[in-house]
């Protein structure tokens, strides 16, 4: 799969003594069509990390290549060829919907037909073909955000840059916009770089994950990957049943299991913590003290707690 | 570098038409036009053509800050400079295209003022006017432009240093105050607590009245007021000494002795505007506008 976003030992420092590492020797590859979540707490170094793929802010060591250019040398020919939507992004107020999209067309070598035709086409796109000629300034949040994403269309990217594309808008609009990403990337092959806070949207639309926190990259991966990383880390949360056997004497059994690290016995079960893949050897165990495993679940952590593990929080 | 010009273009283009279709511009104008329209009137009536010009000196600087104190400000406090930076866009693409489209308004504004003080001598005397004074109306409109053009240039400054909307028209409006209204007052006071002597001591203000004509040197008003009528000062309240020619609109002396005489005032006025503009390009290229 070709690379469109590549970067090796990405570091941003501030202040006088560069005392403030925002980005820390951040390498990461981003291959096309691909939609990377970019997920970290605030202050982590998202939002300066996307700055310096896009040339608005220049690394202080390290490099980068966004779509085969170099993120230093070659700005204006990366933001030829990407869409931007940022956090907080500002429009026109006093131009309508169209008026906006058509200021930003003619910052593009297009044919004026063909940036008129793309205005309209791109505002039905993001669901704005109800506002086409109505004043920015009386838009919603959601609408605002819609309109955010067509000015990142206007030259048909092959990258998109999404700084918090659902912050502020409601649920069904969220949901609406993550459709939107999915497909450009599904029909068009357009590849993403997604900064957000919404696991949820991560987990729905991503198909890899970047862990950020301050200024360094912890863990890179598929949802499944990102899981398995904090199961090998900490082990695995069990709900186990038993019949047969009073719950107490299976928890002395298994405390002396050396890859199971602590046993709980609650009402509703033996909650264990274990290594991964010492499933096998819990369920012999409890054969030989002379139970029958009725239930045995592995917890299944969903991306928020995922994250959290690996941030340390 | 083809883009690059579009590129200014287009945003000259808008700003030009943001200011144009303003409500504020309109009013302002509107404000503006009627003071020019009234006071050329009045030399029916026995008024000098100096009223009309000392109209333009005092109040038209306004108009030059107020195209001037938002053109960046207002894009950096609303984050649309964070999308328009997003496209291929220099930065010195933005401010110049920023610049170009408020001196395009600001033709536009002279063009008027010349228009409506041409066309109401025209109502007073009946006379069409000859190609020569044509030409001097010509010049006197760039005169006029070049006089503006500072005080849009201050308020690209304030836009530029200042972080909102509010501060940059403040510091702009005393800028205004200080240079074009109180400023005749303002050397008066200073040239009497220098010298020990007033206005009012006829026989002995030889040293007051030479201190004056200096520090007046020190305001566009002056340099404007010299080249267009021969005046040293038209703000309020002020000492003037009239020069031989009385600027570009006597046509009892040639262009040619007018430019010897007074081409040091058209220099000034040109260096003020370009030494404001260059600086606030270098703070713009540096500043992080993306926060």
């Amino acid at each position: 799969m070709e690379t469109m976003i590549e970067t090796d030992g990405l570091t941003k420092s501030f202040g006088k003594e560069n005392e403030i590492v925002a980005v820390d020797s951040l390498t990461l590859q981003v291959g096309a069509g691909e939609i990377f979540g970019f997920v970290g707490p605030n202050g982590a170094g998202k939002t300066t990390t996307m700055k310096m793929l896009i040339g608005l802010l220049e690394p202080s060591s390290g490099s980068g290549r966004v779509a085969g250019f170099d993120i230093v040398r070659e700005v204006i020919r990366i933001r030829e060829v990407t869409g931007v939507l940022p956090e907080p992004a500002g429009y026109y107020d006093n131009l309508t919907a169209r008026q906006n999209l058509r200021f930003y067309g003619k910052l593009y070598d297009i044919e004026e037909k063909d940036r008129e035709e793309r205005v309209v086409e791109l505002l039905k796109l993001v669901g704005l073909g109800h506002a086409i000629d109505q004043k920015i300034g009386g838009f919603s949040t959601g609408m605002l955000k819609r309109f955010g994403l067509a000015q990142a269309l206007i030259n048909e990217p092959s990258i998109l840059f999404l700084d918090e594309p659902t912050s502020g808008i409601d649920p069904l609009g969220a949901q609406e916009m993550r459709d939107l990403v999915s497909n450009l990337s599904r029909d068009r092959g357009v590849t993403v770089f997604l900064s957000s806070h919404s696991m949820t949207e991560v987990e729905e639309i991503c198909d890899r994950i970047g862990v950020i926190s301050k200024g360094r990259l912890i863990a890179v991966g598929t949802v499944e990957e990102l899981r398995d990383m904090v199961r090998e880390k900490e082990g695995v949360s069990y709900l186990l049943e038993v019949s047969g056997l009073a719950a107490k004497e299976v928890a002395l059994a298994l405390e002396r299991i050396g890859r199971v690290h602590s046993v709980e016995v609650s009402d509703g079960g033996i909650r264990l913590l274990a290594d991964k893949g010492a499933r096998m050897e819990i369920a012999e165990v409890v054969k030989r003290s002379g139970g029958a495993v009725t239930r045995f679940e592995g917890e299944r952590m969903d991306l928020q707690r995922v994250f959290l593990r690996l941030i340390g929080a | 570098m083809k883009q690059n010009i579009n590129n200014i273009f287009t945003i000259a283009q808008k700003e030009f038409a943001d200011n144009v279709w303003s409500p504020r511009f309109a009013v302002l104008m509107f404000i503006f036009l009627g003071i020019s329209f009234s006071y050329t009137y009045k030399i029916k009536f026995g008024s000098s053509f100096i009223d009309a010009v000392q109209t333009i000196a005092i109040f038209a600087p306004a108009i030059g800050i107020a195209l001037g104190f938002d053109a960046v400000v207002k894009e950096r406090r609303r984050n649309s400079l964070n999308v328009l930076l997003t496209h291929p866009v220099f930065r010195d693409n933005i401010i110049t295209g920023k610049i170009l489209g408020a001196m395009m308004t600001l033709a536009l504004v002279v063009f008027l003022v010349i228009a409506v003080i041409t066309g109401t001598s025209l109502i007073i005397s009946g006379k069409l006017a000859n190609f020569s004074e044509l030409s001097r109306l010509f010049i006197f409109g760039i005169l006029t432009f070049l006089y503006l053009l500072v005080f849009l240039s201050i308020g690209i400054f304030t836009s530029v240093i200042t972080k909102s909307e509010i501060n940059s028209l403040t510091c702009g409006i005393i800028a205004w105050l200080n240079l074009c209204v109180v400023f005749g007052a303002t050397v008066m006071i200073i040239a009497t607590v220098v010298t020990g002597y007033s206005l009012f001591d006829m026989d002995d203000n030889q040293q007051f009245r030479e201190l004056t004509y200096d520090l007046q040197k020190l305001s566009p008003i002056h340099h404007y007021a010299e080249a267009s009528i021969g005046v040293s000062d038209l703000s309020m309240g002020s000492i003037i000494n009239q020069e031989t020619i009385k600027g570009v609109l006597d046509t009892s002396y040639t262009l040619g002795e007018w430019a010897g005489e007074f081409w040091e005032n058209v220099v000034v006025l040109a260096v003020i505007s370009i030494v404001l503009i260059i600086l606030s390009y270098l703070i713009f290229l540096r500043q992080d506008i993306t926060r």
